[in-house]
């Protein structure tokens, strides 16, 4: 079942943690495409969440691609498809590798592990993906 | 001249003295209509000093202000009937029954719900027909939310509307305010230090310090703009002089946290400059905040910071 | 204003009893001090003027004091009526409360000279009318404590001022008394409007 949960307090802005776990979702196949999102309004009165915020959050969905909306009829997971240029592309993944790298350096773990460990996560994601596409 | 309709208050120099204090000091700030502003600060830095001045329940020492359009002063019953206060509290008559705050209510307000007043007492689980000094506080702020909202106002003015409320009772009145909030054209300005509230609440964020208006700013936006750095070095008034937009530096064990507003390249180099090891950090809304409200030595710095957050 | 009225009264009138003792209480010792005739004596007078200037001190001063609390002042005022109305329901509920704290005693007195009292002593139930216009004539300590508590004033003898005229009135009134009891009535009634238009024109 999918479900969202936000924490106010934390490093995260609400919306920024609305996004980051739609994304997350269908990156790891919890959510299919063509799957409904709970409207804006559904969705504010779950989390007591002012409207403008879930709104944002949507909108940003939108706008990078992983949700479209559908006049009158909601929110939807859509279709995997490219709308960034590829200098657009490279920056966002500069950006995640940044924010990624600084947390996990400060754990420890050494070149290599991290490689592996990535290596690792990065099949099982895909396993799961081509396992989707099949069925 | 003409006047934006979507402004719901306006102040101009709001300035208030008791005695030789100074509670408020030519305080300027417009709120947006059919929005939620968040107005944040100490206790005592002149939040409900500058409420009672926007109702026209204090007067100004300078300046002035307006509530829909209509100078605070002098606002006519009519007006009046159109602005909720909720006053910090949940002052009432502990004698009165709490179906009679409805009675208080409905002879002067016109568009009073009585249906929506009965259904906002059951939300907060309180029976019509006991005393005012019989029920919890957490209640009381329920029956005084009820009250305010069923009079069906266009502006909704809170101070401090979750002081002293448990958490269930907090979290009630959050929710009774976003369904209040989701309606068209409703405004709300809310006082509170309560930032998690803030988070859920506000789509803008002021911010008071001694009387002065430091930050007004969109929620997401003031986010945005405020940046955090820890850093290894030495740090004091010399390298604070180094960075624009400093707001605030504050040190804990060997490490400084900085706070600054409106970071470009140059920041970023200067921060560089003072430590190599210089590392940028996300920061929480709390931090972003307490950085406005600390007292900070660096004065010059804060009003370099203000120029760049309004 | 109804609300106003209502609110004023209900939350007042537990305070009545506290008023009818001492009036009862100066009537039975009157009645019981008079051997050979109840007369209107000054004394009558200016106990009853006494207790009841006291009485209208003290409704005043409740009336006005704790809803000059600013939450309270909030609640009252941020309403869909003039600063005014408020005034006036608050005058009229103290007006009422008043009446029953002092008037009927007073006319209970009178009640019981007519149909009792005259079969022990020789009196008249007209005796208890000084005592009447004084008591109306003391109404005007409401309004003056009223404006005591509301004003701003910086300076201690101008925040008193407001009492002075109302003790003047007092004092005023039972002077004229002696001379004209309709004198005494047109100077207690100028007193009074005077002093609600000036604490109309404060609050």
């Amino acid at each position: 079942m999918f479900e969202i949960q936000v924490t106010p307090g934390g490093n995260r802005p609400i919306y920024r943690q609305i996004i980051d776990q739609v994304r997350n979702s269908v990156a790891t196949l919890e959510l299919s495409v063509g799957d409904s999102l709970p409207s804006v309004r559904q969705l504010a009165e779950e989390l007591v969440l002012n409207h403008n915020t879930v709104a944002k959050a949507y909108a940003e969905l939108v706008r990078e691609g992983v949700l479209e909306s559908r006049h009158g009829r909601g929110v939807f997971v859509a279709k995997r498809r490219q709308v960034f240029s590829s200098g657009e592309r490279k920056r966002r993944m500069d950006q995640a590798l940044d924010v990624f790298l600084s947390e996990i350096l400060t754990l420890g773990y050494s070149p290599e592990q991290i490689e592996e460990a990535v290596a690792k996560r990065l099949a099982k994601m895909t396993a799961n993906q081509n396992k989707a596409e099949v069925e | 001249m003409m006047r934006a309709d979507n402004i719901a208050i306006r102040t101009s120099g709001l300035t208030r003295y008791f005695g030789h204090k100074a509670a408020l000091r030519g305080l300027t700030l417009d709120i947006p209509r059919g929005q939620v502003t968040a107005l944040v600060g100490h206790n005592g830095a002149g939040k409900t000093t500058l409420i009672r001045m926007l109702l026209g329940l204090l007067p100004p020492t300078r300046g002035r202000s307006e509530l829909l359009g209509h100078d605070s002063q002098s606002l006519t019953p009519e007006v009046r009937t159109r602005v909720g206060y909720l006053a910090e509290g949940h002052f009432l008559w502990g004698w009165m029954r709490v179906r009679d705050t409805a009675r208080l209510q409905r002879e002067t307000f016109p568009r009073w719900d009585q249906p929506l007043f009965d259904a906002m007492l059951k939300f907060f689980g309180v029976t019509p027909d006991a005393r005012v000094r019989q029920i919890s506080r957490g209640q009381r702020a329920g029956v005084s939310l009820a009250m305010t909202l069923a009079t069906d106002p266009e502006l909704l003015i809170l101070d401090d509307p979750s002081m002293g409320l448990d958490p269930v009772a907090r979290r009630a009145l959050v929710e009774g305010l976003l369904a209040f909030a989701r309606r068209d054209d409703r405004t709300i300005l809310i006082c509170t230090h309560l930032l998690d509230d803030v988070e859920r609440l506000a789509d803008r964020i002021a911010i008071i310090s001694n009387g002065q208006l430091l930050v007004d700013a969109g929620l997401a936006e003031f986010r945005e703009r405020v940046g955090g750095w820890t850093i290894d070095a030495d740090f004091g008034a010399q390298q604070a002089a180094q960075i624009p937009g400093l707001v605030d530096s504050r040190q804990l064990r060997e490490r400084t946290h900085l706070v600054v507003a409106d970071p470009d390249q140059e920041t970023v180099a200067a921060i560089q400059r003072i430590s190599g090891t210089a590392r940028r950090e996300e920061l929480t809304l709390k931090d972003a905040v307490l950085a406005y409200l600390r007292p900070s030595a660096m004065v010059g710095s804060i009003s370099a910071a203000l120029e760049n957050v309004r | 204003m109804k609300t106003i009225v209502w609110k004023e009264i209900r939350e007042h009138a537990r305070w009545i009893p506290l008023g009818v003792i001492p009036i009862v209480i100066v009537l039975v010792l009157h009645w019981r001090a008079s051997f050979l005739i109840f007369d209107d004596t000054k004394m009558l007078q200016w106990m009853v003027g006494l207790v009841a200037s006291g009485i209208a001190i003290c409704l005043g001063m409740l009336q006005s004091w704790p809803d000059q609390r600013p939450a309270a002042r909030a609640l009252l005022l941020h309403r869909g009526i003039t600063a005014n109305t408020v005034f006036w329901g608050k005058l009229l509920s103290g007006f009422l409360l008043y009446a029953v704290a002092v008037f009927v005693p007073l006319l209970a007195m009178a009640a019981f000279i007519a149909f009792v009292g005259i079969e022990h002593r020789p009196a008249d139930p007209a005796a208890i009318l000084p005592s009447a216009l004084i008591s109306v004539a003391a109404f005007s300590c409401w309004l003056a404590s009223m404006l005591v508590v509301q004003r701003d004033a910086w300076m201690v003898g101008s925040r008193l001022m407001p009492g002075l005229a109302a003790g003047m009135a007092i004092f005023l009134c039972q002077g004229v008394m002696n001379y004209a009891v309709g004198m005494s009535i047109a100077i207690a009634l100028t007193i009074l409007v005077a002093l609600t238009v000036i604490a109309r024109s404060v609050c």
